[in-house]
């Protein structure tokens, strides 16, 4: 959807048009679906989560000033911030104490060549995203997946641009830690 | 560089985890925009006859904590001294309302623990008929004081000038000692008065919390049958079409 395309679309959704709302829930809903699954690892709540950001995202569009790209952020931290408040809504995780399970590098590290030590790699980083927190995913996926910029990310969490480099070095340095341990 | 490697794996770990939208989310999101309608922002999605509910339940909710308040506050005041405290033992049902035996002031006392014990009892699924609570027992101790004064003989000639200021002077004394700070303490009968009305406090905010919860289950529920009417109602278009 270009720029234009954008703007008409919110144009039409905040004259309460059905087009407008449909256009910008076809656009959107996958990107927004893909942080809040990330987030609640549950595809049915995530289903409903998404449809209930944009619930809140039209009822508050008339409070919207529109400028292209930004509203892919606003509609973001929307999702990022009732996600979050889903998650402290749900009682705390019970956490195992024993070692994750990180086999599939380890048992193969030694005997693959280049190429398959590569996929080993990945399999077992996917294996330690998994042991992430749920607002650290969130963090990766903004970052990595979404290709965002600081200062997007910054927006959508509330945090400060820098608050945001430092916990993704730091999550980084826990995804290198866990790999270590295990290769 | 090898730090961008790393990135390009995050980057791939997070592709092949990346969750998909099952086909038709637009258009269940859209039936339901025409069902629901947008929400109004900052104000509870219930309808009418719901709001009356939540407000119902609120008050019914704010009236049993005010009540627990009440009736708690003025027994830390009139906590029973131990030599002039009252025996009263309490029969009190469980789940129904009839054979409570109780007519004195410590009947409040007896009370305080008959929601909880309710609440505890529906909580936890049991069927006991009664439950039985005595309250701290030194009667024989109040009796024997109130046999003493009765057989105490009547003075016979009003009190003297000297008798009445020494009489004011050891009340004023005890007026004294009863502001001393230091006599503040509580006794262990009050710190368990406390932590009961403490329990008590807690089982009414658990109380709200479970009266919010039922409440937002019926709001999804009356959802749910709205959606089957109107599906319902769509089907039987379809079948008068065919």
């Amino acid at each position: 959807m270009s720029t234009n395309e954008l703007e008409s679309a919110i144009v039409s959704a905040q004259e309460g048009r059905e087009e407008g709302y449909r256009q910008l829930f076809a656009e959107f809903s996958g990107m927004v679906f893909g942080l809040v699954s990330r987030m609640l690892a549950d595809e049915a709540e995530a289903e409903e989560l998404t449809q209930d950001v944009f619930m809140q995202a039209f009822a508050a569009l008339a409070g919207f000033r529109s400028q292209g790209s930004g509203f892919s952020a606003w509609i973001r931290r929307i999702a990022y911030n009732m996600a979050m408040s889903k998650l402290r809504q749900k009682r705390p995780q019970l956490i195992s104490l024993d070692e994750p399970e990180y086999a599939t590098y380890a048992d193969h590290a030694g005997v693959a060549d280049e190429e398959g030590s590569s996929e080993e790699e990945i399999e077992s980083l996917i294996a330690a995203i998994g042991h992430l927190r749920q607002e650290e995913q969130a963090l990766l996926q903004l970052c990595y997946y979404d290709g965002l910029s600081m200062q997007d990310i910054a927006y959508i969490t509330s945090l400060t641009p820098q608050a945001v480099a430092m916990r993704l070095s730091r999550i980084r340095k826990k995804l290198k830690n866990q790999l270590s341990k295990h290769s | 560089m090898e730090s961008e490697k790393f990135n390009t794996q995050i980057a791939e770990a997070l592709r092949r985890t990346q969750a998909t939208p099952h086909d038709g989310m637009t258009e269940r999101f859209m039936e339901r925009l025409r069902r629901e309608g947008l929400p109004q922002m900052g104000v509870t999605h219930a309808k009418p006859k719901h709001r009356h509910l939540v407000a119902w339940f609120s008050g019914v909710a704010a009236v049993a904590a005010v009540v627990v308040w009440v009736v708690l506050l003025p027994l830390k005041e009139d906590i029973p001294t131990p030599t002039g405290a009252i025996v009263q033992t309490v029969t009190m049902p469980a789940h129904s309302s009839e054979g409570v035996s109780a007519s004195s002031p410590t009947m409040a006392l007896a009370n305080l623990q008959t929601p909880k014990k309710v609440y505890s009892s529906v909580r936890a699924g049991h069927s006991e008929k009664s439950a039985q609570t005595k309250i701290l027992v030194s009667s024989e101790q109040s009796e024997h004081s109130e046999n003493l004064v009765s057989e105490l003989p009547l003075p016979s000639a009003p009190p003297t000038q000297d008798a009445v200021s020494k009489a004011l002077e050891v009340s004023k004394q005890k007026t004294q000692e009863a502001e001393d700070p230091n006599a503040l303490s509580y006794s262990p009968y009050e710190r368990e008065l406390m932590a009961h009305a403490e329990a008590m406090r807690e089982v009414a905010e658990l109380y709200t919390a479970e009266v919010v919860q039922e409440d937002r289950i019926a709001i999804r529920e009356r959802d749910a049958i709205q959606s089957m009417r109107v599906e319902r109602v769509a089907d039987k278009d379809i079948i008068r079409k065919i």
